[in-house]
């Protein structure tokens, strides 16, 4: 199979896979085997893809056979690749967890379907080439995961969606605008050709207002702070299954295109707003692991630990330096997979102790080893303990941001690094040490739930064995976004810039 | 391959693989499965022990992370070897010991797991030769003593002070891994063999201070000393065999032996010296004062733990040869000692039911041979010639000497104290006058585990004569003692041996001193004030969390999209550069007409939309707001935006109106308020600047360009908009009608079937109005498709098609046309959407197949007729969007508001 | 007259923003329509403005207007539509006059 037929499936795979879903009706079973499928499909030309872009080589589909960039491309990149891998595996185990744990009545409700056109948008948002495209698909993504959220019941929980929907419609108005005076000063929407007609520009005026407004719209998807309220209303009242697919997911799309448009579009040696940058992800670590550490219930905790790992990764580009690009792109794979992980485990927690509140649930070391191990897993790696994966990850950006002797950063890492130790240490003290509480479990375990979940913590002990290889693949994948040679080939053809074309078709 | 010097590490992945694998068994049998554990670790370091004579110093690495220089490398020594024989040894008592301990306990095979887990990276930490496996290592250690410090986590207490050494040592690890990143950059290398190959270069000297202290700290936190010297007397709520091992040979000595490692090193740094053998010192103080106030048996051993790793803090903190020469002496008998001393105290604890040192006067008597191990282990303690310890305190106080003598004296002085301490802890328990009744008969095997070590000490005395060359010698020259070390008991008269005497002698006043009844409480200045400062910490850190989290979590929407708004519009400011202020040029063929009527409309509307105190005035606002963008939009040559404004403005007033009327929701204004009105200005003025500014630029388009001179000839349309929608840019509308899709099925989601209908307030009798809206409908829907049809060569195409079908069809729904209840819609708006998705996704993959590529178009050509793959993803866009229409209209009923509940 | 469309877009903008600042649903909702609309028009007006430009391609036409921003335009207001169709759906539910099956 061709990459870029790899490509179009893993994009069009869950798409299909939606469509089948609603055509085989109210069905759960049916809808859960189609939707697994479809995944697992996306999934596997996701891997595909992983291997054909390992050396740093990039591919691109033109839509309608138009030549870039005058119609749509969808490319493929070793960065977009990785994402696309880990993103459909963590989809997979949510998906698996979603389908043996929720209720009955989320699968009436449409959940599997909601979830593959989640999917389909967040292949969409990894693999497009084009601004105006990217945000179409971050309102597929936007739609899909309110849809998903309007299905909650209850006042608090209908309250927190919609201030997810509010503030992030919010962004998407930004995207728009700052869409339309970009459009307004190049010309193009295309990301190789703006790469292109930035790379020159010097009358910064209306580039770093119109990038002002990308960023914001950015910096809310991937909350940043003081742009993250959406997420500690709404993510907490979510299922786990649910939840774990958000925060595997929706975060790590604006993160990506954060990465992509200023790492690469509008890069050059540097790109606009990078000291801001810098500042609001050093505030976005503390902040968030701050709120996570005043939390007291699992699912909370976790939510606010996200905003603190986003933190970590807006550093990395903030930094920017191609060591510290490798390092985010690392943490964005190693975060993905152990942030959903935590969410599923919370869900097991639930489902074992009855509650995820601290003051609930207790002495489930004791009561459920098994349980304790795979809380602790993805636990110790988010905290950055080695050999897991996210020690890695953090050790990387702390060594390139020493290297560069940068003191704020470093201590940030390091501090915030503790402060996640000590929250996570909260949970651990409160629900896994403690009496082992009397009477048997509040339901039965589900073991599908427990293999996802398993399978998730044994990526990322795997993460952590083979940081080698992997780095050496977020190396190429930070070297693709730095000097995106193979990118503007594969986009515009071997002989860019798209100018001789043009004056072809004249 | 490993080679095979490194295996016995590897023995004590066996007893955890029992434990783990196999817990019920270690449950059934505990003292069986124990002991096989115990022999598998003592196996390995006999192992370790026979290969310390002339062992030539090897090191072999495999590569696992190049890029950020770390590795998996392993070195192997005298001395490293000497180290791991050690901690084997007394792992396997220790393992011996629990299982006698928890012998009932269903927890033993976690225990046994835990233990063995903690000698590996104990192993780790000593045989690595990469500073950063080591750290792996290191951190492993924290984690395993906090979950073995937690073993009774049922009590708060040893959850709280667990996790305050646990706290207490990650800190410390994570700064030191900030300190090893720092000197990796200033050597070149992460290798410690690498690293020592530097002493003496100079080369330390000018590592920076930060990065020294950030690798302090690591060691100080680690090996307990001073400020952060709490944790450990506090780590003893864990069971007897886990403060045993962790005072003795693990844990603690991590950080003193990294610090003797890198000193030969980093002593040539000018504040080395000052700052370890400052914080050694001041450790021993720190440790007798507490001691002198501690009558339970086991936070006093805790306290001489402190005192003997403040000597080692201060023999690594001088780093000379002759201070490494007594490092070894006197790690290898406080190792020995410290041991049986702590398995002991658990023995006596379980026999007697008390660890006071009231309730223990005389214990030696009824405990004879865990009396034995007790004596032996306290009288080396003591330093009494000639076991081990005496050796310790010599070299001690001859390295101390040899580098000042001022220095030997305050060491002097210090010893005195803990020999004090000493005295203390063992004479009640020798008395002989007075002898206690056991509570309890105690497993033999426990004693046996706890006389093992003893009986070390004792074999260490023995043999040290004729072997020391061999063995300890050569494990302290390994260390950086000089070449051929050795260790004698007797020097001659040298003031090193005079100093010890002097210390043995002050040492009994200071026992006599200690031993009062009533200490007088310490005075304020000595009161301990590391620890409430370290719970200070933690409580501000909570009350700071819980600031954050109020400031994230409270507050209305409107505030914080305020807060969002404001930041990003004060970015855009900053970068819009607002002195260089273009004006754009009057495009003469605008005309003013129009606009200056247009204008002052939009204004009125767009206050009156934001002020509105009626529902009736919003919608009219609304209305007109949309009306004047669709004749802008008019105006600029767009004539398909106006249509598609135009209906999508109507059909969502009618939305509006429909969930307003419903909900009995009053869309009244909120009372003005500044603040927003401030924010709001200052958003327009500034979108306004924006604009202008971009309206300014001289702009080339090539893309759109290459549309236009495309559109006819390649695309066969004329009109460009809907080509670029249909085939430039499909893609984008797949994704736009999947949003609408998913808006349909979401609302599905959301309210459900919604089953039971409200009645229509309408009369339905009213036969002229139900004709109407037939005649309207019949009329629509041909237009639609007329619509539909010159979409690619004129203003419609398939959304404003869909629309006016869709508006028909709400028509014929107002009047209550009976074929279109609401299941049946519900219905036809799934199927619809997911044909329509369907159409639109084939025509984009039919070229696929046939080997184009996605979405390319696929024509046949008639004369003028141009029929191709577009048409048909257009048509799914028609049929997506009637879905979607059919899916809204039927929960805006506009006229239901009498629903029954 | 840029200058007048760009005030017109200020005015909705602020408009839009007063609304959505506001506490009620509806004032969020009201909020956005308001600002959808001025975003599309900041989209529109990016690709320069041209009055009684040809909209159709015809043999001989004058330079017609810049089509693009209008289909994206087009895209904007159709994804708008969608999207505060949905929630107007939501606000309908949180009255609790819906029944959730």
């Amino acid at each position: 199979m061709t990459p870029d037929l790899q490509l179009l499936l893993c994009l069009l795979a869950p798409f299909l896979g939606a469509l089948a879903c609603l055509a085989v009706g109210p069905r759960p079973r049916a809808s859960a085997a189609l939707a697994i499928l479809a995944v697992a499909v996306s999934f596997a030309a996701a891997l595909g893809l992983v291997a054909a872009t390992a050396g740093g080589e990039a591919f691109a589909v033109h839509a309608g056979g138009w030549s870039a960039p005058f119609g749509i491309v969808l490319v493929a990149d070793t960065f977009s690749a990785l994402m696309l891998a880990v993103c459909q595996l963590v989809t997979l185990a949510a998906l698996v967890t979603g389908a043996a744990l929720l209720p009955a009545r989320w699968h009436r409700r449409h959940f599997f379907p909601l979830v593959l056109t989640l999917s389909t948008a967040t292949c969409g948002a990894f693999l497009t080439g084009d601004l105006f495209n990217l945000y179409v698909w971050f309102e597929v993504l936007l739609l899909s995961s309110f849809a998903l959220m309007a299905i909650m019941r209850g006042p608090g929980a209908r309250a927190g969606a919609w201030r997810y929907v509010l503030l992030n419609l919010v962004s998407s108005l930004l995207f728009l605008a700052a869409a339309g005076l970009i459009y307004g000063k190049t010309g193009s929407l295309n990301f190789a050709d703006l790469h292109l007609r930035f790379a020159g520009a010097e009358d910064a005026f209306l580039v770093k207002s119109s990038t002002a407004l990308l960023f914001g719209s950015f910096a809310i998807k991937s909350a940043l702070l003081p742009f993250a309220f959406w997420l500690p209303a709404s993510y907490p009242s979510l299922p786990p299954a649910v939840s774990a697919l958000f925060a595997g997911l929706l975060t790590k799309v604006g993160l990506y295109a954060m990465f992509r448009v200023f790492g690469m579009v509008f890069a050059t040696d540097t790109f606009p707003h990078r000291d801001l940058l810098l500042i609001l992800a050093v505030v976005t670590m503390l902040g968030g692991v701050l709120g996570a550490v005043a939390q007291g219930g699992m699912r909370r905790i976790l939510s606010f630990h996200i905003i603190s790992q986003v933190g970590y990764m807006a550093l990395a580009l903030a930094l920017f330096t191609p060591l510290a690009l490798a390092a985010g792109i690392f943490y964005l794979v190693h975060h993905i997979v152990v942030k959903a992980n935590l969410f599923l485990v919370a869900g097991l927690v639930e489902r074992r102790a009855g509650s995820s509140e601290l003051d609930r649930a207790r002495g489930l070391l004791r009561a459920a080893p098994w349980l304790a191990a795979l809380f602790a897993v993805p636990a110790l790696s988010l905290a950055g303990i080695p050999p897991l994966s996210g020690f890695f990850a953090k050790f990387a950006l702390l060594r390139w941001s020493l290297e560069i002797a940068d003191a704020l950063a470093s201590t940030a890492i390091i501090g915030v690094g503790l402060l996640t130790v000590f929250s996570m240490l909260k949970i651990w003290r409160a629900a896994f040490w403690g009496e082992v509480p009397d009477g048997p479990p509040s339901k039965p375990a589900s073991p599908a739930a427990i293999g996802a979940s398993a399978a998730l913590a044994l990526v990322t002990v795997a993460i952590g064995l083979a940081a080698g290889p992997l780095f050496g693949l977020a190396e190429t994948a930070a070297e693709g976004l730095r000097e995106p040679a193979a990118y503007l080939d594969a986009v515009l053809g071997a002989g860019n810039p798209a100018t001789p074309e043009l004056e072809a078709s004249r | 391959m490993m080679s095979e010097v490194f295996l016995p590490a590897l023995l004590p992945l066996v007893p955890l693989a029992l434990a783990l694998l196999a817990p019920g068994l270690v449950r059934a049998r505990p003292r069986a499965s124990t002991a096989l554990a115990a022999a598998v670790l003592a196996a390995g370091a006999v192992a370790m022990v026979a290969r310390v004579p002339g062992l030539e110093p090897l090191r072999e690495a495999w590569p696992w992370v190049p890029q950020l220089g770390v590795e998996i490398a392993l070195r192997l020594d005298a001395f490293t070897a000497w180290f791991a024989a050690l901690v084997l040894g007394l792992g396997a008592c220790v393992v011996l010991h629990a299982g006698g301990y928890l012998m009932h306990s269903r927890h033993l095979p976690g225990v046994v797991a835990a233990l063995s887990a903690f000698t590996l990276a104990m192993l780790g930490v000593i045989l690595s030769d990469n500073l950063y496996l080591l750290f792996l290592f290191w951190e492993a250690t924290s984690l395993l003593s906090f979950l073995l410090v937690g073993f009774h986590h049922e009590k708060e207490e040893v959850r709280e002070k667990a996790s305050q050494a646990l706290l207490v040592t990650l800190a410390g690890g994570a700064c030191m891994l900030a300190g090893i990143v720092l000197t990796h950059a200033h050597f070149g290398t992460t290798s410690i063999v690498g690293l020592l190959e530097r002493s003496g270069d100079g080369s330390a000297a000018t590592l920076s201070a930060g990065a020294l202290v950030l690798l302090l700290l690591g060691a100080l936190t680690k090996s307990a000393q001073l400020p952060f010297h709490f944790w450990l007397p506090n780590a003893m709520v864990g069971p007897a065999p886990v403060s045993a091992f962790l005072h003795s040979a693990t844990m603690v000595k991590a950080g003193v032996f990294f610090l003797a490692t890198l000193a030969p090193l980093l002593s040539g740094h000018p504040l080395w010296t000052p700052l370890v053998a400052g914080a050694g010192l001041l450790t021993v103080a720190t440790a007798v004062l507490r001691g002198a106030r501690e009558s339970d048996l086991k936070a006093l051993l805790a306290c001489t733990t402190l005192a003997a790793l403040g000597f080692l803090t201060l023999l690594a903190g001088l780093g000379t040869p002759a201070a490494l020469l007594g490092f070894v002496i006197f790690l290898t008998a406080h190792a020995l000692y410290k041991a049986p001393l702590f398995l002991a105290a658990g023995n006596l604890e379980k026999t007697f039911g008390t660890r006071r040192l009231e309730g223990l006067v005389g214990a030696v008597k009824s405990a004879p041979f865990t009396g034995l191990a007790f004596a032996i282990s306290g009288l080396s303690l003591i330093g009494l010639a000639p076991l081990p310890g005496f050796l310790g305190k010599e070299y001690l106080l001859k390295a101390t000497w040899a580098h000042s003598p001022i220095l030997a004296v305050a060491t002097a002085l210090a010893a005195a104290g803990v020999l004090g301490l000493g005295l203390k802890l063992m004479l009640p328990l020798l008395d002989w006058r007075r002898r206690p009744e056991p509570k309890k008969a105690l497993p033999l095997f426990m004693t046996f585990a706890a006389l093992l070590p003893a009986l070390g000490t004792v074999g260490l005395m023995i043999s040290l004569p004729a072997t020391t060359h061999e063995f300890l010698g050569a494990a302290a020259t390994a260390l950086g003692a000089p070449e051929d070390a050795a260790y004698k008991l007797w020097h001659g008269w040298t003031p090193a041996f005079g100093l010890g005497m002097g210390a043995l002698v002050l040492a009994v006043v200071v026992w006599r001193v200690l031993v009062r009844p009533n200490l007088p409480p310490l005075p304020d200045s000595l009161q301990p004030i590391f620890e409430p400062a370290f719970d200070n910490l933690i409580a501000s850190i909570r009350a700071l969390a819980a600031g954050a989290a109020r400031l994230l979590q409270g507050g209305r929407p409107g505030l914080q999209i305020g807060i969002m708004t404001t930041a990003i519009g004060l970015l855009a400011f900053v970068g819009l550069d607002a002195a260089s202020w273009d004006f754009p040029a009057a495009d003469p063929a605008a005309g003013t007409g129009v606009w200056l009527l247009l204008a002052p409309v939009a204004a009125l509307a767009a206050w009156l939309a934001s002020s509105a105190r009626s529902t009736l005035t919003l919608l009219v606002a609304l209305g007109f707001v949309g009306l004047i963008v669709a004749l802008m939009f008019l105006w600029f040559s767009a004539p398909d935006l106006a249509l598609t404004q135009l209906m999508a403005e109507t059909l969502l007033l009618f939305l509006l109106a429909g969930v307003l009327k419903k909900t009995g929701v009053q869309a009244t204004a909120s009372p003005f308020s500044g603040g927003r009105a401030l924010v709001a200005l200052a958003g327009g003025a500034l979108v306004t600047m924006l604009v202008l500014k971009a309206m300014a630029l001289e702009w080339d388009r090539p893309v759109s360009d290459f549309h236009l001179t495309h559109s006819k000839p390649a695309a066969y349309g004329a009109n460009v908009v809907n080509v670029i929608l249909v085939d430039f840019r499909a893609l984008d509308t797949l994704g736009e009608i999947l949003v609408l899709a998913i808006a349909s099925l979401g609302a599905t989601a959301a309210l459900g079937a919604a089953r039971r209908r409200s009645a229509l307030p309408f009369d339905s009798d009213s036969a002229w109005l139900a004709t109407a809206a037939r005649g309207l409908a019949l009329f629509a829907l041909p237009v639609s498709l007329w619509l539909f049809w010159r979409g690619h060569n004129a203003p419609g195409g398939g959304f404003i098609a869909a629309l006016v079908a869709a508006s028909a069809l709400g028509l014929l729904l107002l009047v209550r046309h009976p074929r279109l209840d609401a299941k049946r819609l519900r219905h036809a708006s799934l199927r619809l959407s997911v044909v329509g998705l369907l159409i639109a996704l084939g025509s984009a993959l039919l070229p696929v197949i046939s080997g184009g590529e996605f979405f390319t178009g696929l024509w046949w050509h008639s004369g003028d007729l141009h029929l191709g793959t577009p048409l048909l993803f257009d048509l799914g866009v028609y049929l997506t969007v009637l879905g979607f229409c059919l899916g809204f209209l039927r929960h805006f009923q506009p006229n239901a508001t009498q629903s029954p509940n | 007259m840029p200058i007048l469309l760009a005030i017109t877009i200020g005015l909705l903008v602020a408009a839009g923003l007063y609304r959505l600042l506001g506490p009620g649903r509806i004032d969020a909702l009201v909020g956005l329509i308001l600002l959808g609309q001025a975003a599309n028009l900041v989209l529109f007006a990016s690709g320069g403005l041209r009055h009684n430009a040809p909209a159709l391609i015809t043999e001989g036409m004058a330079e017609p207007t810049d089509p693009l921003p209008q289909a994206l335009v087009l895209t904007a207001i159709v994804i708008g539509f969608g999207i505060i169709a949905f929630l107007l759906t939501l606000v309908l539910r949180g009255t609790g006059k819906e029944h959730d099956a």
